[in-house]
């Protein structure tokens, strides 16, 4: 007890730290400026567009960036942990072919859908394996599984698209008090991955290991490991995204999440992530997540073109990166 | 040193900067005089690098006056510096690696035959003499990449020399060198300062400064302290006018009553070194001397599980043991504090609490990050090391080489290990925090723990280890008790 006392005494500023401090603390580190521009952005388009804030359009934006939110989780992971991951919209198209081939040859639906999550797990743990053992860039193996992806799901497919025929529509279809499930499934699993980064051993890892894989290593990580868990575990949030997906759009169609990669970095970059690795938050993923489709939203509302819409979603992305690094430097 | 002490090259009058609240230099006199090395002592702290960095117009003082040649000049940034013959030479180098030595000392101000031509043999021929003046020996045409850490300085020299720089400012040029390596260094640094150019030579290796310079400024808390010429003072002298006090003996720690060994290598080989037979007690500080390449840091290295050992055996307390990795040194109670903090010791954008955290839980292995009772240990460490710190939630990289080691020890010790391996424990680090370092091994082997440590300051390793191995080649040559050891029977053992 008085020990503790005396380290209070000599450690002024952490004990005197304001409470109203303690309780934004799970917004974490520098994601308050992003907060205030989607507050403002948001007060900027519901005064143009009144429609913006009607119910009905915002259930609309949550079911729309829920894909994309999940798999967001699992690259920023990755991201913070020094990877990345090109593949990834591929991978869950094909998956999703597989899934709907084996739907349609009739086999049960639980089966299928644990069949295509091991599928992504597998596939991104041997990619992980051979960037940690052999010592390559995810970005150019990434590049590759990318292309080795897209060329089974077209010939699975033969560049046509595989009709659910109703079946498996629970996950993507359904909703819980009003909500479309999918968002319940992307606002838990952004929860239960905010956890587990910021109050576990394994987040304490992922940001040394991506900061410094040398010193976590001499730390007693075994980082070549730890780097297939992560893989392992983006594969299996991409699994779960394309589970939603291919029950929601109702067919296995080998681009139906091509772009997605793009999307998933953006958003994790937009929310504070560092493709140097290290940094990086769950929160402001989840931001950058709402934010980028927020913005795609308000523009179809405003009924501005789609081309537009990839200008300005580029340049909120480039914007978010010039102030990301302009925040580091000034420290 | 010519003696004529009206060839003043540069004087610095009443020169002082503030960063905001803390006051870096205040009101500093400096002179520097044509073929003089002037070395800058003080610790982390004292004013040096805002000097250099006054010198090399990276910062404008707040008050007082730089005269270069006679001349007032209002110094504003880094090129303008060099205009008025003032070059730079940071600790980090700043070459490109993959252009050769004579690309790199021409970059930017290429010999031309045409314009818009570059005259590469013409480069190459002026590189040469330029080096030879310099008194080295390195291949003008070879990429900089293949050349050790001194022909790299070497060739800064050089650039500096070819852009005819009448004041060379060299920040801590020696840091990691070998003896062979530094006297390479001191070579062109002696050529440069004959050839009527002023050096100003910043260092924390007092034998260096010694052995280099003609006169010694000391900076404390940004006064100066004195200028003194070299043959006026003594090394102990030096330190006294560094930190304020009587270091009396810093390196010198209290003989400890040893136990029964606790770390043994019966002929270890691998990767650098062979058939290696140490052993370690509890209770005592063995000392590993040699040069750099001679395989001290490749056998702390396997012992700690980092590169897997080829033959012979590791005995902890009297049993062999395979120790596989890292985190399996860890688990049987042992720890290393590496070389170089920053590449292998810390996560320098992470708090100090994330820094400890990792190595804790490698030892107490947990699933969930159990904050409260880690976030004790810490305040605990850092507590007991004395880490100056407002919050353990600060950036390491916030903090001074002194604290940033601290960090490091203190990460270790929330592992509660039994044997320490230290490879260079105070590299870069001033005599403040190194007098705390060695009282904290005092500390250590107090509590009967084990130490065994690499240095390659002699002064260090000689003062605080109870017993010496030297190591040349990849091999252990030589033992010497404390009764035994001098610098001399080290040096013939290791040369």
């Amino acid at each position: 007890m008085s020990t503790q006392d005396n380290v209070k005494a000599t450690l002024p500023s952490v004990a005197s730290q304001p409470d109203g401090w303690r309780a934004l603390r799970f917004v974490g580190r520098g994601t308050g400026p992003l907060l205030l521009a989607l507050i403002l952005y948001i007060a900027v388009i519901s005064a143009i567009a009144p429609a913006f804030l009607s119910p009905f359009n915002i259930r609309n934006v949550l079911l729309q960036v829920s894909v994309s939110g999940i798999v967001s989780i699992g690259m920023t992971i990755m991201i913070i942990a020094g990877q990345i991951d090109l593949s990834v919209g591929y991978l869950v198209s094909f998956v999703a072919c597989v899934m709907a081939f084996l739907l349609q040859a009739g086999w049960p639906e639980a089966g299928v859908a644990v069949i295509g999550l091991l599928l992504c797990v597998a596939m991104q743990m041997v990619t992980g394996f051979v960037v940690s053992r052999l010592k390559v860039e995810p970005f150019i193996i990434t590049l590759g599984t990318m292309a080795i992806y897209r060329g089974f799901a077209m010939l699975m497919t033969k560049g046509t698209e595989i009709p659910l025929d109703g079946k498996f529509e629970l996950l993507g279809r359904s909703h819980v008090f009003g909500l479309p499930t999918p968002v319940y499934v992307f606002v838990g699993l952004s929860v239960a991955a905010w956890f587990v980064l910021g109050r576990t051993v394994f987040g304490r890892r992922l940001f040394a290991v991506g900061e410094n894989g040398e010193a976590a290593f001499l730390a007693g990580v075994n980082v070549r490991n730890f780097k297939v868990r992560v893989y392992a575990l983006h594969g299996l949030l991409a699994g779960i995204a394309a589970l939603i997906l291919m029950s929601r759009i109702g067919v296995g169609s080998p681009t139906m999440a091509a772009g997605l990669e793009l999307e998933t970095i953006a958003a994790s970059v937009v929310g504070g992530a560092a493709l140097a690795g290290g940094r990086g938050s769950i929160f402001g993923t989840f931001l950058g997540v709402i934010f980028l489709g927020i913005i795609s939203n308000s523009m179809n509302i405003i009924g501005v073109s789609t081309f537009w819409q990839y200008v300005m979603l580029g340049s909120v992305v480039v914007i978010a990166v010039i102030l990301g690094s302009l925040a580091r430097t000034e420290r | 040193m010519s003696g004529t002490t009206n060839n003043i090259l540069l004087s610095l009058r009443g020169v002082s900067k503030s960063f905001g609240a803390t006051v870096a230099l205040s009101a500093v006199d400096f002179t520097l005089r044509a073929g003089e090395i002037h070395a800058i002592c003080g610790e982390n702290g004292a004013g040096k690098s805002t000097l250099i960095k006054i010198l090399a117009g990276v910062e404008r003082p707040d008050a007082g006056e730089m005269i270069v040649g006679g001349k007032r000049i209002d110094v504003n940034s880094p090129s303008l510096a060099l205009q008025n013959g003032v070059a730079t030479i940071y600790q980090e180098n700043s070459l490109f690696q993959y252009l050769s030595v004579a690309e790199n000392i021409f970059l930017g101000d290429e010999l031309r035959r045409f314009p818009g031509v570059v005259d590469r043999r013409a480069m190459l021929a002026r590189a040469q003499s330029l080096l030879d003046q310099l008194g080295a020996s390195i291949d003008v045409g070879a990429p900089v990449s293949s050349l050790g850490g001194a022909g790299q300085k070497i060739v800064e020299i050089a650039r500096a020399f070819r852009r005819n720089a009448r004041i060379l400012v060299m920040d801590e040029p020696s840091a990691s060198f070998s003896q062979h390596e530094t006297r390479l260094l001191f070579r062109a640094v002696r050529e440069m300062a004959a050839n009527g150019a002023g050096v100003i030579f910043i260092s924390h290796h007092l034998e260096e400064v010694f052995e280099i310079a003609d006169r010694v400024t000391t900076l404390r808390d940004g006064r100066l302290v004195s200028t003194r010429a070299m043959a006026d003072t003594t090394q102990a002298g030096l330190i006294r006018d560094m930190v304020g006090r009587d270091v009396d003996q810093v390196y010198r720690r209290m003989p400890q009553t040893a136990g029964p060994i606790a770390l043994e290598t019966r002929g270890l080989s691998g990767a650098g070194f062979r058939d290696v037979d140490i052993a370690v007690r509890r209770g005592e500080v063995v000392g590993i001397a040699g040069l750099v390449g001679a395989g001290r840091t490749e056998l702390l290295e396997a012992i700690f599980g980092r590169f897997p050992v080829k033959g012979g055996e590791i005995r902890l307390n009297g049993s062999p043991v395979r120790i596989v990795s890292p985190g399996d040194a860890i688990r049987r109670g042992l720890c290393l504090v590496t070389e170089d903090r920053k590449l292998s010791g810390l996560f320098l954008g992470q708090s100090i609490t994330a820094n400890m955290a990792v190595a804790y839980f490698s030892k107490f292995p947990a699933v969930l990050d159990k904050a409260a009772q880690l976030g004790k240990a810490v305040l605990g460490a850092i507590q007991q090391l004395t880490i100056k710190v407002t919050s353990p939630e600060m950036p390491v990289s916030s903090l001074s080489g002194g604290n940033q080691q601290k960090v490091i020890l203190g990460k270790w010790l929330l592992t509660e290990p039994d044997i320490f391996l230290f490879d260079e424990p105070t590299r870069g680090i001033d005599v403040g925090a190194k007098a705390e370092i060695y009282a904290e091994i005092q500390k250590l082997v107090e509590r009967g723990k084990s130490v065994l440590m690499v240095s390659s300051e002699l002064p260090e390793v000689i003062g605080l280890s109870d017993r010496l191995y030297v190591m040349k080649a990849g091999r252990v040559v030589g033992e010497l008790s404390r009764d035994q050891v001098t610098d001399q029977a080290v040096l013939e053992l290791a040369l």
